[in-house]
């Protein structure tokens, strides 16, 4: 469960991230925020991440208030979540396997658990024959699937994914929506930002839309506007 | 901290040394000029502070006695200073060879009859040579000889002693300084350095923090970077300044033409490097790690 309990941010330049924002996400949902560029999406799963803190108001993951956590335990934290970019965010000078092993090596796993792991989940991408490639050799779609199979390597229960498909072409973009569907089929929580109205329509999710900084629709089944 | 991820951060580390050559290779330049310039002035103080020594032990407090003593009186003499605690031996030095010791002197112009005259009428006084157990009694039997009659004067080498030391405290407070600013500047140097690898490595510490990762996973890599900059800075330094001592040490030699005799002396290096290599090791490694920690600090904040 994930409750936001009116919860505002504002920046330290005083610009206005989000509002009053009153917010829950049960278990297992697959959910879509949508919005203008500068309605606060971003800002929305950074306050999640706790990359920032709320100016006001309190967070709610499972069963702890985020805004309580100490410092030190914020990356032990962040290992029960798995997020995505829409640049992707590889390490350049790593292979693809290297790339996805990454987030078992900062969990100190040993090198036997990565060995046996990491190869399941590469398969699960569609990714085997990618595996000692950098990223410079892939395609969008294809960097997209590494950076989504590094998110899920150590099973997190919440996926965040901030403009996943803002990079790629149509087709694309749908095999990498239906990665994410078929991850959250598995159990886990995934959360979506985009601005690609044909897939929110045609899946027909839950729709959260923000402006100015406040929710203004949120509905269990919908498309990209009212 | 477990042996796989330090295998880990090791590779990291390296790797980016390797990534960034010519920044790497500048802050070991750095640092092997910040630990040649401890090295040196380490030498320096050492042997002076070593010659230092050597003087003050050397030294002598020379009482002078009265012309009419006879000899019974002045064995006598010699034994009742003898018993004070703080005096060590005592050498008599008879009218007769201070002027032998004078003579000596190969300072003094050369004409004979002048020094047949000086034998005749021997101007010279008898004196105690009186070596003390610990320098820093000098005061105290300065004040017990200046009681006896028969002591007519009493020289010390206070004041030039009182110039070494001043000298030695002048050279240790100087170098002091010149260490402590070369160590600012070199811990700012490779700073700079491990900033850049920070730089183009910020990206990466973003992602790391995103995956999970704890502030110390992030810092190993740099650490280790910097360790081996320091270690590096170190090594250069320390391997040269020893294969070249004995040459700059016989270059003073010939400079300041020191022979065997001399009161100069100049430290063996196998003795200097048992305090040297610590020394610059803890500097140069701690320089490495302050660098680095100090420059990753501000980028962790994600
Ligand atoms: N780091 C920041 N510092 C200051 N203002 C910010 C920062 N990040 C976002 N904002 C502001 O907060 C508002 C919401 O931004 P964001 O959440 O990124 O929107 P979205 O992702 O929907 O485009 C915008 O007005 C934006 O300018
Ligand atoms: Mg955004």
């Amino acid at each position: 469960m994930i409750i936001l309990d009116n919860v505002t941010k504002i920046y330290e330049n005083s610009a206005v991230g989000v509002k009053n924002i009153n917010l829950k996400i049960k278990e297992g949902e697959f959910v879509f925020i949508v919005g203008n560029t500068g309605s606060g999406k971003s800002t929305i799963l950074r306050l999640l991440l706790k990359e920032i803190e709320p100016s006001n108001g309190t967070i709610i993951i499972g069963d702890k208030d985020i805004t309580k956590m100490s410092k030190e335990s914020i990356p032990y934290f962040r290992r029960e979540l798995g997020v995505v970019f829409q640049d992707f965010k590889l390490f350049e000078n790593k292979t693809v396997f290297e790339n996805v092993a990454f987030a078992m090596k900062v969990i100190e796993e040993s090198p036997r658990n990565i060995r046996r792991t990491v190869p399941n989940v590469l398969s699960t991408m569609g990714l085997e024959n990618k595996a000692r490639c950098y990223p410079k050799q892939l395609s969008g779609g294809e960097k997209q699937r590494t950076a989504i199979g590094r998110a899920i390597l150590n099973n997190p229960s919440i996926l965040l994914a901030d403009e996943p498909t803002g990079n790629l072409d149509p087709k694309t973009s749908w095999d990498i929506m239906k990665v994410l569907e078929e991850i959250n089929k598995n159990g886990t929580t995934v959360i979506v930002v985009t601005h690609n109205q044909e897939i929110v329509n045609s899946m027909q999710k839950r729709v959260i839309q923000l402006k100015d900084a406040k929710i203004i629709r949120d509905v269990v089944k919908g498309g990209y506007e009212e | 901290m477990k042996i796989l991820s330090f295998s880990h951060f090791i590779h990291e580390g390296f790797e980016s040394i390797f990534k960034n050559k010519s920044m790497a290779f500048a802050s070991i330049a750095t640092t092997t000029v910040c630990i040649f310039m401890l090295g040196i002035a380490f030498l320096t103080m050492e042997n002076i502070e070593y010659n230092v020594e050597n003087i003050e032990t050397g030294i002598n407090i020379t009482a002078f006695l009265d012309e009419n003593m006879i000899e019974e009186e002045i064995d006598q003499l010699k034994g009742i200073i003898l018993k004070s605690p703080q005096i060590e031996s005592i050498d008599y030095v008879s009218k007769d060879e201070a002027m032998k010791r004078f003579i000596g002197d190969e300072n003094l112009p050369n004409d004979p009859e002048l020094l047949n005259d000086l034998k005749e009428d021997n101007p010279l006084r008898a004196s105690f040579e009186i070596k003390l157990r610990n320098n820093k009694d000098e005061q105290v039997v300065i004040e017990l000889l200046s009681k006896i009659k028969q002591i007519v004067k009493i020289n010390t080498p206070k004041e030039a002693m009182q110039l070494l030391i001043n000298l030695k405290n002048f050279i240790q407070a100087t170098s002091a300084v010149i260490i402590i600013i070369l160590v600012v500047v070199g811990v700012i140097l490779i700073g700079n350095t491990i900033q850049l690898t920070v730089h183009i490595r910020k990206n990466e510490i973003r992602i790391m923090k995103y995956i999970g990762a704890t502030d110390w996973f992030v810092r190993w890599p740099f650490v280790i970077e910097g360790l081996f900059i320091g270690f590096l800075g170190t090594l250069i330094p320390l391997i040269t300044l020893f294969f070249t001592y004995n040459f700059f040490v016989n270059i003073f030699k010939q400079a300041l033409s020191i022979n065997e005799e001399s009161l100069i002396s100049f430290m063996p290096v196998l003795e200097i490097y048992q305090s040297l290599v610590p020394a610059a090791l803890i500097l140069g490694l701690g320089m490495g790690i302050v660098g680095s920690l100090i420059i990753i600090r501000k980028h962790l904040r994600v």
